[in-house]
């Protein structure tokens, strides 16, 4: 049986959502950065939360680059 | 003794363990009303009903063990701190740090690998030649990882709530003395749990990465809106 390829619209959304993802995942280097920051200022808890923001922001972007179906 | 029954002994011993440590010990000390009691006893009835549910639904054993039992220990923790919180020198933060990582990794141990059972239907067929999926190759480093990342919680909260500590905070960092406690700490523990869990599965997961999950990608963004607006309340109240 022969994969029929998908409209040239969903190929382009899927190429925009991964090229969001990465936007992302680079926009998650602020937070991080933030992080660093507020540690260097011993302020823990604001680092704390600021490497949350961090990580759930790359997590995110890492989630839309995925491929489309499991490995 | 099989050793994949071994988490689901250890996970709710090491769970009482924690709930004596961050729950009993400070209400005997400190001749708390009846609300703290009230809320220690809610949260040991959610460790056991835990314990009752690992064995036919592990996934909603992992919600009572990683999210619901947390936020429970804190809120009786911080209901029985009242003014004062409770403070732990040198040695009791070791223990303390060593039982939450020891309580988490067996928490984790349990649940990799583990479904919900479903009543199914075994039909003979041809041996396969396939054998079991073997581990992955990151599993020692998620394990540690795990371990760390826990350890590193569990020390810097009970710094957080130290009023020796506080002196090295920011206004902020008083403010979250003075009464806000609660809220802040209930939502950074939740967040703290779900960040080990996610991070560890990642590595300890036997099977391949699963598809692109649009809903997974929203949560994500859900949770580092929480996080900013937790963040950006703290920093401002100073």
């Amino acid at each position: 049986m022969i994969a029929l390829k998908p409209p040239a619209l969903t190929i382009a959304f899927r190429w925009l959502v991964r090229v969001v993802g990465l936007a992302l995942m680079v926009c998650a280097l602020v937070p991080y950065w933030q992080a660093l920051r507020a540690l260097d200022q011993r302020d823990y808890v604001s680092a704390l939360l600021a490497g949350f923001v961090g990580w759930f922001i790359s997590h995110a972007g890492l989630e839309l680059v995925r491929p489309e179906s499991a490995e | 003794m099989d050793l994949r029954a071994a988490p689901r002994i250890l996970t709710p011993v090491l769970g009482a363990a924690c709930w004596i440590q961050l729950a009993l010990v400070p209400l005997l000390s400190r001749r708390a009303s009846a609300v703290p009691w009230l809320l220690a006893a809610l949260s040991l009835g959610l460790l056991g009903a835990g314990a009752r549910e690992s064995v036919r639904h592990p996934e909603r054993s992992l919600l009572l063990y990683a999210g619901v039992f947390p936020l429970s220990l804190a809120a009786c923790a911080v209901a029985a701190a009242g003014a004062h919180p409770a403070r732990y020198d040198a040695p009791g933060q070791a223990v303390v740090a060593a039982t939450v990582a020891a309580f988490l990794a067996a928490s984790a141990w349990g649940w990799s690998g583990s479904r919900d059972r479903v009543p199914a239907v075994v039909v003979a067929s041809a041996v396969s030649e396939v054998g079991p999926s073997p581990p992955p190759p990151l599993r020692v480093v998620g394990v540690v990882a795990l371990i760390a990342v826990a350890l590193t919680l569990a020390v810097v909260a009970p710094l957080g709530v130290s009023r020796a500590a506080s002196v090295h905070f920011t206004r902020g960092g008083a403010a979250l003395l003075r009464g806000r406690l609660a809220l802040v700490a209930a939502g950074g523990l939740s967040l703290a749990v779900l960040w080990t869990f996610v991070a560890g599965g990642a590595l300890l997961r036997r099977a391949p990465a699963p598809a692109r999950s649009g809903a997974r990608a929203w949560f994500y963004l859900c949770a580092a809106t929480v996080a900013f607006a937790m963040r950006y309340w703290l920093d401002h109240a100073r």
